[in-house]
Protein backbone atom coordinates (compact mmCIF):
# COMPACT_ATOMS: atom_id res chain seq x y z
CA UNK A 1 0.00 0.00 0.00
CA UNK A 2 1.06 3.57 -1.16
CA UNK A 3 0.11 6.79 0.48
CA UNK A 4 -0.43 9.78 -1.72
CA UNK A 5 2.28 12.44 -0.16
CA UNK A 6 0.77 16.21 0.27
CA UNK A 7 1.48 19.20 -2.06
CA UNK A 8 5.07 20.47 -2.33
CA UNK A 9 6.42 23.21 0.62
CA UNK A 10 6.64 25.98 -2.02
CA UNK A 11 2.40 25.49 -2.89
CA UNK A 12 1.48 25.14 0.75
CA UNK A 13 3.19 28.29 1.13
CA UNK A 14 1.38 30.15 -1.79
CA UNK A 15 -1.85 28.08 -0.74
CA UNK A 16 -1.14 29.79 3.17
CA UNK A 17 -0.67 33.51 1.84
CA UNK A 18 -3.29 33.06 -0.61
CA UNK A 19 -5.66 32.34 2.28
CA UNK A 20 -4.10 35.49 4.44
CA UNK A 21 -4.68 37.78 1.19
CA UNK A 22 -8.00 36.79 0.89
CA UNK A 23 -8.95 37.43 4.40
CA UNK A 24 -7.14 41.07 4.68
CA UNK A 25 -9.08 41.56 1.12
CA UNK A 26 -12.64 40.79 2.55
CA UNK A 27 -11.94 42.27 5.83
CA UNK A 28 -10.54 45.97 3.93
CA UNK A 29 -13.12 45.69 1.58
CA UNK A 30 -15.98 45.38 4.66
CA UNK A 31 -14.07 48.29 6.92
CA UNK A 32 -14.11 50.55 3.54
CA UNK A 33 -17.86 49.90 3.10
CA UNK A 34 -18.28 50.64 6.58
CA UNK A 35 -16.85 53.63 6.65
CA UNK A 36 -17.53 55.18 3.54
CA UNK A 37 -20.91 53.93 3.01
CA UNK A 38 -23.77 56.47 4.58
CA UNK A 39 -26.43 53.69 4.78
CA UNK A 40 -29.93 54.69 3.20
CA UNK A 41 -30.54 58.72 2.15
CA UNK A 42 -32.25 60.13 5.90
CA UNK A 43 -35.18 62.06 5.46
CA UNK A 44 -35.19 66.01 7.00
CA UNK A 45 -37.00 64.75 10.08
CA UNK A 46 -34.18 62.01 10.72
CA UNK A 47 -31.60 64.64 10.33
CA UNK A 48 -33.31 67.24 12.99
CA UNK A 49 -33.90 64.16 15.75
CA UNK A 50 -30.28 63.40 15.42
CA UNK A 51 -29.19 66.67 15.27
CA UNK A 52 -31.45 67.50 18.48
CA UNK A 53 -30.20 64.28 20.15
CA UNK A 54 -26.83 65.02 19.74
CA UNK A 55 -26.88 68.60 21.02
CA UNK A 56 -27.05 69.03 25.23
CA UNK A 57 -30.12 71.53 26.25
CA UNK A 58 -28.69 74.68 28.08
CA UNK A 59 -30.95 74.66 30.97
CA UNK A 60 -31.51 71.18 31.65
CA UNK A 61 -29.29 68.67 33.57
CA UNK A 62 -28.27 65.75 30.77
CA UNK A 63 -30.63 65.79 28.73
CA UNK A 64 -30.58 66.13 24.89
CA UNK A 65 -32.64 69.04 23.17
CA UNK A 66 -34.87 65.86 21.62
CA UNK A 67 -35.91 64.93 24.78
CA UNK A 68 -35.93 68.48 26.73
CA UNK A 69 -39.64 70.00 26.86
CA UNK A 70 -38.39 73.53 27.51
CA UNK A 71 -38.65 76.83 25.89
CA UNK A 72 -35.50 76.96 24.99
CA UNK A 73 -35.05 73.32 23.87
CA UNK A 74 -37.97 73.52 21.69
CA UNK A 75 -36.57 76.96 20.23
CA UNK A 76 -33.51 75.11 19.24
CA UNK A 77 -35.53 72.16 17.70
CA UNK A 78 -37.02 74.63 15.57
CA UNK A 79 -34.28 76.19 14.40
CA UNK A 80 -32.07 72.93 13.47
CA UNK A 81 -35.60 72.30 11.45
CA UNK A 82 -35.11 75.81 9.85
CA UNK A 83 -31.84 75.23 9.09
CA UNK A 84 -31.68 72.08 7.46
CA UNK A 85 -34.81 73.36 5.54
CA UNK A 86 -32.46 75.93 4.51
CA UNK A 87 -30.02 73.25 3.51
CA UNK A 88 -27.02 74.26 5.61
CA UNK A 89 -24.52 70.82 6.52
CA UNK A 90 -25.02 68.86 9.84
CA UNK A 91 -21.40 70.80 10.80
CA UNK A 92 -23.02 74.31 10.10
CA UNK A 93 -25.75 74.19 12.23
CA UNK A 94 -23.99 72.15 15.26
CA UNK A 95 -21.15 75.18 14.56
CA UNK A 96 -24.06 77.87 15.16
CA UNK A 97 -25.41 76.47 18.04
CA UNK A 98 -22.19 75.94 19.58
CA UNK A 99 -21.29 79.40 19.36
CA UNK A 100 -24.26 80.42 21.10
CA UNK A 101 -25.06 77.94 23.78
CA UNK A 102 -21.17 76.84 24.19
CA UNK A 103 -20.69 73.29 25.56
CA UNK A 104 -23.93 71.49 24.77
CA UNK A 105 -22.24 69.82 21.32
CA UNK A 106 -22.43 65.94 22.00
CA UNK A 107 -20.15 64.94 19.65
CA UNK A 108 -16.67 64.01 20.58
CA UNK A 109 -14.17 66.32 18.58
CA UNK A 110 -12.36 64.96 16.09
CA UNK A 111 -8.90 66.62 17.20
CA UNK A 112 -6.81 66.90 20.24
CA UNK A 113 -7.38 64.69 23.06
CA UNK A 114 -10.98 63.88 22.29
CA UNK A 115 -9.97 62.30 19.14
CA UNK A 116 -8.64 59.04 21.28
CA UNK A 117 -12.47 58.59 21.37
CA UNK A 118 -12.39 57.49 17.46
CA UNK A 119 -8.76 56.33 17.57
CA UNK A 120 -8.75 54.19 20.41
CA UNK A 121 -11.71 51.34 18.79
CA UNK A 122 -9.62 51.57 15.97
CA UNK A 123 -6.51 50.61 17.46
CA UNK A 124 -7.57 48.40 19.27
CA UNK A 125 -9.50 46.55 16.52
CA UNK A 126 -6.31 46.25 14.29
CA UNK A 127 -4.25 45.25 17.76
CA UNK A 128 -6.41 42.30 18.18
CA UNK A 129 -6.34 41.72 14.53
CA UNK A 130 -2.93 41.56 15.02
CA UNK A 131 -2.84 39.41 17.93
CA UNK A 132 -5.19 36.98 15.98
CA UNK A 133 -2.57 37.07 13.50
CA UNK A 134 0.21 36.06 15.84
CA UNK A 135 -1.20 33.53 17.17
CA UNK A 136 -2.63 31.38 14.40
CA UNK A 137 0.65 31.88 12.90
CA UNK A 138 2.33 30.14 16.39
CA UNK A 139 -0.28 27.96 16.18
CA UNK A 140 0.61 26.61 12.26
CA UNK A 141 4.85 26.45 13.64
CA UNK A 142 2.91 23.95 16.29
CA UNK A 143 1.40 21.99 13.92
CA UNK A 144 4.20 22.74 11.37
CA UNK A 145 7.01 21.40 13.75
CA UNK A 146 5.14 17.69 14.76
CA UNK A 147 6.81 16.70 11.05
CA UNK A 148 10.04 18.05 10.32
CA UNK A 149 11.68 17.04 6.89
CA UNK A 150 13.93 14.90 8.62
CA UNK A 151 10.44 13.06 10.18
CA UNK A 152 8.88 13.37 6.37
CA UNK A 153 12.33 11.50 5.23
CA UNK A 154 12.42 9.27 7.84
CA UNK A 155 8.27 7.77 7.18
CA UNK A 156 8.91 8.67 3.80
CA UNK A 157 11.76 5.75 3.61
CA UNK A 158 9.97 3.67 6.25
CA UNK A 159 6.38 3.50 3.64
CA UNK A 160 8.43 2.43 0.49
CA UNK A 161 10.58 -0.23 2.73
CA UNK A 162 7.27 -1.65 4.03
CA UNK A 163 5.48 -1.44 0.29
CA UNK A 164 8.84 -3.25 -0.40
CA UNK A 165 7.77 -6.34 2.16
CA UNK A 166 10.69 -5.48 4.29
CA UNK A 167 10.17 -4.61 7.92
CA UNK A 168 12.05 -1.41 7.27
CA UNK A 169 13.66 0.87 8.49
CA UNK A 170 11.76 1.66 11.87
CA UNK A 171 11.11 -1.53 12.47
CA UNK A 172 8.29 -1.21 14.91
CA UNK A 173 9.26 2.17 16.19
CA UNK A 174 7.20 3.68 18.66
CA UNK A 175 6.53 7.55 19.60
CA UNK A 176 8.46 9.59 21.96
CA UNK A 177 6.36 12.00 24.29
CA UNK A 178 9.18 14.66 23.72
CA UNK A 179 7.74 15.03 20.20
CA UNK A 180 10.57 12.63 18.01
CA UNK A 181 10.56 8.73 17.16
CA UNK A 182 12.34 6.49 18.21
CA UNK A 183 13.88 3.28 16.67
CA UNK A 184 13.70 0.24 18.80
CA UNK A 185 17.02 -0.70 17.25
CA UNK A 186 18.08 2.36 18.41
CA UNK A 187 19.99 3.02 15.11
CA UNK A 188 18.11 6.63 14.83
CA UNK A 189 15.90 8.55 16.34
CA UNK A 190 14.20 12.04 15.82
CA UNK A 191 13.86 15.02 18.08
CA UNK A 192 11.21 16.76 16.45
CA UNK A 193 13.09 19.30 15.64
CA UNK A 194 14.37 18.29 12.33
CA UNK A 195 17.65 16.94 13.40
CA UNK A 196 18.25 13.25 13.13
CA UNK A 197 20.12 12.04 16.25
CA UNK A 198 22.34 9.13 16.26
CA UNK A 199 22.69 7.10 19.91
CA UNK B 1 17.79 29.97 6.26
CA UNK B 2 14.79 27.55 8.41
CA UNK B 3 11.55 27.74 8.56
CA UNK B 4 11.55 28.71 12.33
CA UNK B 5 13.99 31.55 11.45
CA UNK B 6 12.21 33.15 8.99
CA UNK B 7 8.82 33.12 10.88
CA UNK B 8 9.66 36.01 13.09
CA UNK B 9 11.07 38.07 10.33
CA UNK B 10 7.69 37.92 8.31
CA UNK B 11 5.69 38.94 11.30
CA UNK B 12 8.12 41.76 11.96
CA UNK B 13 7.25 42.71 8.31
CA UNK B 14 3.13 42.61 8.87
CA UNK B 15 3.26 44.41 12.19
CA UNK B 16 5.50 47.04 11.35
CA UNK B 17 3.68 48.39 8.24
CA UNK B 18 0.48 47.93 10.08
CA UNK B 19 2.06 50.18 13.27
CA UNK B 20 3.32 52.96 10.97
CA UNK B 21 -0.27 52.85 9.21
CA UNK B 22 -2.04 53.01 12.63
CA UNK B 23 0.39 55.81 13.97
CA UNK B 24 -0.09 57.90 10.57
CA UNK B 25 -4.00 57.29 11.17
CA UNK B 26 -3.50 58.78 14.75
CA UNK B 27 -1.34 61.57 13.57
CA UNK B 28 -4.13 61.93 11.11
CA UNK B 29 -7.45 62.03 13.32
CA UNK B 30 -4.99 63.92 16.22
CA UNK B 31 -4.25 67.28 13.89
CA UNK B 32 -7.40 67.11 12.12
CA UNK B 33 -9.47 70.13 12.55
CA UNK B 34 -13.44 69.89 13.29
CA UNK B 35 -15.82 71.37 10.62
CA UNK B 36 -16.91 74.90 11.53
CA UNK B 37 -19.72 76.08 10.12
CA UNK B 38 -19.98 80.40 8.88
CA UNK B 39 -20.52 81.88 12.37
CA UNK B 40 -22.07 84.79 11.27
CA UNK B 41 -24.53 84.83 13.92
CA UNK B 42 -22.42 84.17 17.11
CA UNK B 43 -23.79 86.71 19.75
CA UNK B 44 -20.55 88.23 21.23
CA UNK B 45 -19.18 91.24 22.60
CA UNK B 46 -17.51 93.43 19.49
CA UNK B 47 -19.88 91.19 16.88
CA UNK B 48 -22.62 92.53 14.77
CA UNK B 49 -25.93 91.72 16.26
CA UNK B 50 -27.81 89.15 14.76
CA UNK B 51 -30.86 90.65 13.10
CA UNK B 52 -34.19 91.10 14.76
CA UNK B 53 -37.13 91.39 11.95
CA UNK B 54 -41.11 90.99 12.68
CA UNK B 55 -44.10 92.41 13.47
CA UNK B 56 -44.63 94.68 16.87
CA UNK B 57 -48.70 93.91 19.13
CA UNK B 58 -49.17 97.03 17.82
CA UNK B 59 -49.49 96.03 14.37
CA UNK B 60 -46.06 97.79 12.78
CA UNK B 61 -42.60 96.36 11.80
CA UNK B 62 -39.66 96.68 12.94
CA UNK B 63 -36.33 96.12 12.35
CA UNK B 64 -32.97 96.47 14.23
CA UNK B 65 -30.78 98.20 10.85
CA UNK B 66 -33.54 100.74 11.02
CA UNK B 67 -31.98 101.69 14.70
CA UNK B 68 -28.85 102.26 13.62
CA UNK B 69 -27.55 105.78 14.91
CA UNK B 70 -28.98 105.09 18.26
CA UNK B 71 -28.01 102.20 21.31
CA UNK B 72 -30.94 99.91 21.59
CA UNK B 73 -31.81 97.54 24.54
CA UNK B 74 -32.68 94.30 23.26
CA UNK B 75 -34.77 93.11 26.16
CA UNK B 76 -36.06 89.09 26.18
CA UNK B 77 -38.65 88.87 28.62
CA UNK B 78 -41.88 86.84 29.68
CA UNK B 79 -45.14 88.33 31.48
CA UNK B 80 -44.84 85.45 33.75
CA UNK B 81 -41.30 85.34 34.56
CA UNK B 82 -40.59 87.45 37.89
CA UNK B 83 -38.12 88.90 37.43
CA UNK B 84 -39.10 90.30 34.19
CA UNK B 85 -42.04 92.18 35.91
CA UNK B 86 -39.50 93.36 38.68
CA UNK B 87 -37.34 94.77 36.08
CA UNK B 88 -39.63 96.17 33.87
CA UNK B 89 -40.28 99.88 35.51
CA UNK B 90 -36.26 100.04 34.95
CA UNK B 91 -36.74 99.71 31.38
CA UNK B 92 -39.62 102.10 31.18
CA UNK B 93 -37.56 104.38 33.20
CA UNK B 94 -34.69 103.61 30.95
CA UNK B 95 -36.80 104.69 27.94
CA UNK B 96 -38.29 107.69 28.91
CA UNK B 97 -35.12 109.31 29.66
CA UNK B 98 -33.21 108.36 26.32
CA UNK B 99 -36.07 107.52 23.79
CA UNK B 100 -37.03 111.36 23.31
CA UNK B 101 -33.78 112.66 22.57
CA UNK B 102 -33.12 109.43 19.96
CA UNK B 103 -29.98 108.44 22.00
CA UNK B 104 -31.10 104.72 22.99
CA UNK B 105 -34.27 102.58 22.15
CA UNK B 106 -35.39 99.30 23.85
CA UNK B 107 -37.03 96.44 22.17
CA UNK B 108 -38.96 93.59 23.78
CA UNK B 109 -39.14 90.17 22.53
CA UNK B 110 -41.42 88.12 24.14
CA UNK B 111 -40.03 84.44 25.14
CA UNK B 112 -42.37 81.42 24.47
CA UNK B 113 -45.75 84.03 25.70
CA UNK B 114 -48.64 84.85 23.13
CA UNK B 115 -49.20 88.48 21.79
CA UNK B 116 -52.63 89.05 23.52
CA UNK B 117 -50.83 88.12 27.26
CA UNK B 118 -47.71 90.43 26.45
CA UNK B 119 -50.32 92.72 24.99
CA UNK B 120 -51.81 93.21 28.50
CA UNK B 121 -48.74 93.15 30.47
CA UNK B 122 -47.83 96.48 28.36
CA UNK B 123 -51.42 97.88 29.35
CA UNK B 124 -51.21 97.39 33.08
CA UNK B 125 -47.43 98.24 33.33
CA UNK B 126 -46.18 100.78 30.87
CA UNK B 127 -43.99 100.52 28.18
CA UNK B 128 -44.18 102.67 24.90
CA UNK B 129 -41.48 100.94 22.78
CA UNK B 130 -41.93 98.43 19.90
CA UNK B 131 -42.62 94.44 21.04
CA UNK B 132 -42.38 91.48 19.50
CA UNK B 133 -44.35 88.42 20.09
CA UNK B 134 -44.84 86.08 17.00
CA UNK B 135 -42.19 83.52 15.63
CA UNK B 136 -39.49 84.93 18.53
CA UNK B 137 -37.63 81.62 19.11
CA UNK B 138 -35.45 82.32 16.44
CA UNK B 139 -34.27 85.10 17.57
CA UNK B 140 -34.06 84.10 21.15
CA UNK B 141 -31.60 81.27 19.88
CA UNK B 142 -29.60 83.50 17.68
CA UNK B 143 -29.06 85.62 20.67
CA UNK B 144 -27.93 82.62 22.63
CA UNK B 145 -30.82 82.95 25.50
CA UNK B 146 -31.67 80.12 27.25
CA UNK B 147 -33.96 81.65 29.91
CA UNK B 148 -35.72 85.06 30.57
CA UNK B 149 -34.68 87.59 31.64
CA UNK B 150 -32.02 88.91 29.20
CA UNK B 151 -30.75 92.03 27.75
CA UNK B 152 -28.48 92.60 24.95
CA UNK B 153 -27.30 96.58 24.77
CA UNK B 154 -26.19 97.25 20.72
CA UNK B 155 -24.28 100.09 20.21
CA UNK B 156 -25.51 102.65 17.41
CA UNK B 157 -22.98 100.93 14.68
CA UNK B 158 -24.59 97.71 15.18
CA UNK B 159 -22.30 95.53 17.12
CA UNK B 160 -23.24 93.94 20.47
CA UNK B 161 -21.89 96.05 23.78
CA UNK B 162 -22.86 93.51 26.51
CA UNK B 163 -25.40 90.75 27.27
CA UNK B 164 -26.83 91.25 30.78
CA UNK B 165 -28.49 88.07 32.25
CA UNK B 166 -31.08 88.06 34.54
CA UNK B 167 -33.23 91.22 35.65
CA UNK B 168 -31.37 94.91 34.64
CA UNK B 169 -31.73 97.98 36.30
CA UNK B 170 -31.88 101.91 34.43
CA UNK B 171 -28.25 102.53 35.55
CA UNK B 172 -26.59 99.70 34.78
CA UNK B 173 -27.87 99.59 31.08
CA UNK B 174 -25.95 103.41 31.21
CA UNK B 175 -23.11 102.34 33.26
CA UNK B 176 -22.41 99.64 30.23
CA UNK B 177 -23.53 102.45 27.48
CA UNK B 178 -21.17 105.02 29.30
CA UNK B 179 -18.17 102.65 29.57
CA UNK B 180 -18.64 101.61 26.02
CA UNK B 181 -18.58 105.47 24.57
CA UNK B 182 -15.78 105.72 26.53
CA UNK B 183 -13.81 103.14 25.29
CA UNK B 184 -14.36 103.99 21.67
CA UNK B 185 -13.43 107.63 22.60
CA UNK B 186 -9.85 106.55 24.21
Amino acid sequence: MTRRAGPPMGKRVTRRWSAWLGVVVIGGSAFLYGAVDEGPPRTDADRVYSLAQNFGCPVCDGQSVAESDTVVARNIRQQIARRVDEGRSDEMIIAELEAVFPGNDYTPAASGLSSLVWILPVVAGAGALAGLFVVFRRWRQEIDSGASPADERLVARFLRESAAGGEGVLGGAVDDPRGGVVCPDGNAQTDGQGDVRQP
Amino acid sequence: MTATAETPRRTVWIVVPVAVVMLLLLLLFAIRDAGTGSGSEVIGKGRLAPAIIGPTIAGGDFDLDDQRGRFVVVNFFSTTCVPCIREHPELVSFHEAHAPSGFAEVVSVAFDDSAANVAAFFEANGGDWPVLASDTGSIAVAYGVPLVPESVVVADNGEVIDKLIGGVTRSQIETVIAAYIEESQA
